[in-house]
């Protein structure tokens, strides 16, 4: 695939021209015949020129629907450690809050989007197309209004305050406590016993008894397993990021030592199949649906189109979740990482998925994730199969949650 | 005549005092935690009846049922004045701490309050994120319909369809309900839907008022109707989801618990020092919550609530007397004027807080979850107990810090407190539209 670089756009390549349609010399024999075959060749421009100018890039020609999802913006630290010099920093935002670069972030994503998918998402918000979900928490709430900001830009005909070029668009959130589907903060008995078990083996994991030792030392608190060193390394990441000196103690550590062990606390959320049924398999669910409903739309019973655009605004650990659930490793997603999965059909009824990914918000060019438990491309039977294995019957009965 | 006479003087004197009062108050009064409770903007239709002849969606600006730009400018409006309201009691800069914004999980009340809040919080100093852009994301929280009982109030409620179920079916009300018989059967046979409450008469109501608003010709059918007739048993079925104090309780109690445990919290900590607490709770919903909440309060008049109308829950601190108040305004026109200070039954217009607890204990001591399972009366003791249990601890914390109670430390002033006393009962026609 191609971008207008020029630009530092993220248009398809742009429609061929009618002009590259060859019209065929005329053999001179007589004006009969060359009227004649002038007429044709003149039609078949015509022909060609009307075909041609109809049919949209590949990718978006085929495209039915696309599913996005998130990570919040850049944030101030969640929380703080015993030593920390900075305990008593006065973040504008408070702690966890979005910053305003974090604001701006996701704003150029939703643009990126815009330009990227053009020739797919409607120029005008249509509550029919698009249904936006998002963690409960804040910062995500408000990345998902600025991403929408920048995706729906309202039109003339949208414009409702002549100063204001932005529009209210419906987000949708659970509390936290009910959520399952897109921060997975609902609570589930037997992932939290199978979690709690893996991040106590990760205390007794020779490899970082050194690093757990110095970061004890130094933070002058208990670091003795890797969600230890996942909220110091987060910590000490966007004090950075905020223009704050580090202590000095922190250049043998951070970030290089600390990033495995933090990667690996990200992802012991999902770390394996059990695991990702409770944390990603309600989206997993919510998904197939809507590919179901997308897959088994018929234009021609005149019934309302299905919704051909999802969001989903969240944390690292649930891009981290998906990301796993496809059967992937390790990630640090970076603040506005995005997940897409894009629905296309290919001739008539022949369906299949393309997933990209990019790691923050500046990426040009998405990388083209394979499937490894899918054919390239993926066709959609199979992806819904891969898929099926991580969605639970019954969430809260296999999470044996005691009904009150 | 003598009577006559008597009556006057005795309004007037009454009007003295009550002015009088407020004036000696509100000088001194300063405001600590509003909550507001407002409805949407101008919508569409939710859904025409069958024999609508402007029923194809195409002839409307956004589909059935969404928020219009009309109704996003009105929001926007609203938000500006609430800006200048609490001016003094909140930040000029969003401060997350400071504000608690929820929402009704429909897409014309989530757009109303995004809307709002652009008109409250247009970005300002360190929040402006993006130069071209005079507006900044805020939080808002929603619960799904039916797993939210405090402001779609949609959560399923066993004790409370009983209670309702019996009260469609005494005699009072299928006889009141009768007297629309005539207008119900002309409704139905000319709406092709079945019209057979109140309800289903504000349904159409609403839809024509709908139409008329947008310039549409109704059917010459409606003449004889609307609006005159069906004015009055359409907005009458704002009352009946809160008719009795039972249904009132089920209802509206959580709600209103939410924004007096709020207005607790802040009388417990503010005057004490420097307080974390929420000082403005907005509440996005419908017309329905709206007319639930102030029926349940006894301070419905009996009009349908318009769009972006809003209920302002006050609780002011009287410096010179320690002690708080609660005010409850009310604005019930689209246009922006000042609120009516809304009279609460027994207690008047600004009414002492511990005043305010112990006349609202039917909605306050609520245990939803509990009531709702039980299919009926057995738990009134129970509640009785548990009411008691939480106006002694009020009353305890009351008096705890009030008697370490500094005066006079808060010089934060009020600027728009509304002296202005007209009686709410005299708000009739000319605010409707």
């Amino acid at each position: 695939m191609e971008y207008d670089n020029e630009e530092n756009t993220w248009r398809r390549p742009s429609v061929p021209k009618a002009g590259r349609v060859r019209c065929e010399p005329i053999p001179r024999r007589s004006t009969t015949v060359a009227v004649v075959v002038l007429g044709l060749a003149v039609l078949s421009c015509l022909l060609g020129y009307c075909v041609l100018s109809e049919t949209l890039p590949y990718e978006t020609r085929t495209l039915r629907l696309v599913i996005i999802f998130f990570r919040h913006g850049a944030r101030t630290p969640t929380t703080t450690y015993k030593s920390d010099p900075f305990k008593v920093y006065q973040w504008p935002e408070g702690l966890g809050g979005l910053t305003n670069l974090g604001k701006l972030q996701l704003y150029e994503l939703g643009k990126k989007y815009r330009n990227y998918y053009a020739n797919f998402i409607d120029g005008e918000y249509y509550e029919k197309d698009v249904y936006v979900r998002s963690s409960d928490k804040s910062r995500c709430l408000m990345s998902a209004y600025t991403f929408l900001a920048g995706l729906y830009p309202p039109s003339e005909r949208q414009t409702w305050h002549p100063e204001i070029p932005w529009q209210p668009i419906p987000v949708h959130s659970l509390p936290r406590d009910l959520d399952n589907i897109v921060a997975s903060t609902k609570a589930c008995n037997v992932w939290k016993a199978m979690y709690d078990e893996l991040i106590e083996e990760t205390s007794s994991d020779a490899k970082y008894t050194e690093l757990y030792d110095y970061l004890s030392k130094y933070t002058n608190q208990t670091m003795r397993n890797v969600r230890d060193v996942d909220f110091l390394y987060s910590t000490l990441l966007s004090q950075q990021e905020a223009g704050l000196k580090l202590p000095e103690w922190t250049k043998n550590v951070f970030p290089n030592k600390m990033r495995t062990p933090f990667m690996l606390s990200l992802a012991l959320l999902s770390y394996n199949e059990t695991l990702q049924r409770f944390q990603v398999g309600p989206l997993f669910s919510e998904m197939k649906e809507n590919l179901e409903k997308s897959v088994s739309y018929q234009p021609e019973d005149h019934g309302p189109a299905p919704r051909s655009l999802f969001v989903y605004s969240g944390h690292d650990v649930n891009v981290v979740g998906v990301w796993r659930a496809l059967g992937y490793g390790l990630l640090e997603p970076e603040y506005g990482a995005s997940l897409v999965f894009e629905l296309h059909e290919e001739n008539a009824q022949n369906f299949f998925l393309k997933v990209f990914y990019r790691n923050n918000t500046k990426i040009e060019v998405p990388m083209e994730l394979k499937l490894p438990f899918c054919d390239d491309p993926c066709p959609y039977s199979q992806f819904v199969q891969h898929i099926d294995k991580l969605i639970p019957k019954d969430w809260e009965a296999e999470c044996q949650n005691i009904a009150h | 005549m003598l009577m006559a006479t008597n009556m006057i003087s005795f309004v007037i004197i009454i009007t003295l005092i009550s002015v009088s009062l407020c004036q000696i108050r509100s000088d001194d009064l300063v405001l600590q935690y509003a909550a507001v409770i407002f409805r949407h903007g101008d919508r569409t239709p939710v859904e025409p009846y069958p024999t609508d002849p402007y029923k194809n969606e195409s002839m409307w600006p956004v589909k059935f049922g969404q928020l219009t730009n009309t109704g996003k400018k009105q929001h926007y409006a609203l938000g500006k004045w609430l800006r200048e309201r609490y001016r003094h009691m909140i930040s000029e800069e969003y401060d997350p701490t400071q504000i608690h914004v929820r929402s009704t999980d429909v897409d014309r009340t989530l757009m109303s309050v995004e809307a709002n809040l652009a008109g409250l919080f247009p970005p300002v100093g360190n929040s402006i994120w993006d130069n071209q852009l005079q507006w900044q994301p805020i939080p808002v929280h929603t619960m799904p319909t039916n797993r939210d009982e405090v402001l779609a109030m949609q959560r399923k409620c066993p004790a409370y369809d009983i209670a309702l179920e019996e009260l469609q079916e005494s005699k009072e009300y299928t006889d009141r309900l009768s007297q629309y018989q005539g207008l119900m059967d002309y409704l139905t046979a000319y709406t092709g839907a079945k019209i057979k409450d109140y309800n289903d008469i504000s349904y159409v109501y609403n839809t024509l008022y709908i139409e008329t608003l947008y310039n549409f010709t109704l059917p010459n059918w409606t003449r004889t109707v609307y609006p005159d007739k069906m004015r009055e048993p359409s907005c009458y079925s704002f009352r009946t989801a809160t008719m009795t104090p039972l249904l009132a309780r089920l209802k509206v109690g959580p709600l209103i618990q939410e924004i007096v445990t709020k207005m607790a919290n802040t009388t417990l900590t503010y005057p004490a020092g420097y307080s974390n607490a929420v000082k403005l709770s907005i509440y996005s919903a419908h017309d329905i919550t709206v007319a639930n909440v102030l029926h349940a309060l006894g301070m419905f008049d009996g009009n349908c609530p318009v769009y972006t109308a809003t209920i302002l829950f006050e609780l002011l601190y009287s410096q010179n007397t320690a002690e708080h108040f609660v005010r409850i305004s009310y604005r019930n026109f689209t246009g922006i004027a000042e609120p009516y200070v809304l009279r609460i039954p027994y207690c008047g217009e600004v009414c002492s807080f511990n005043r305010f607890v112990t006349l609202y204990e039917n909605l306050l001591n609520i245990n939803w979850d509990f009531e709702c399972a039980k299919k009926n009366i057995p738990i009134l003791g129970m509640s009785m107990l548990y009411s008691v249990g939480i106006l002694a601890a009020l009353f305890v914390a009351h008096k705890i810090i009030f008697n370490r109670l500094p005066r006079n430390r808060l010089n934060i002033m009020y600027s728009n407190v509304n002296t202005d006393t007209k009686i709410p009962d005299k708000i009739t026609e000319a605010q409707k539209k």
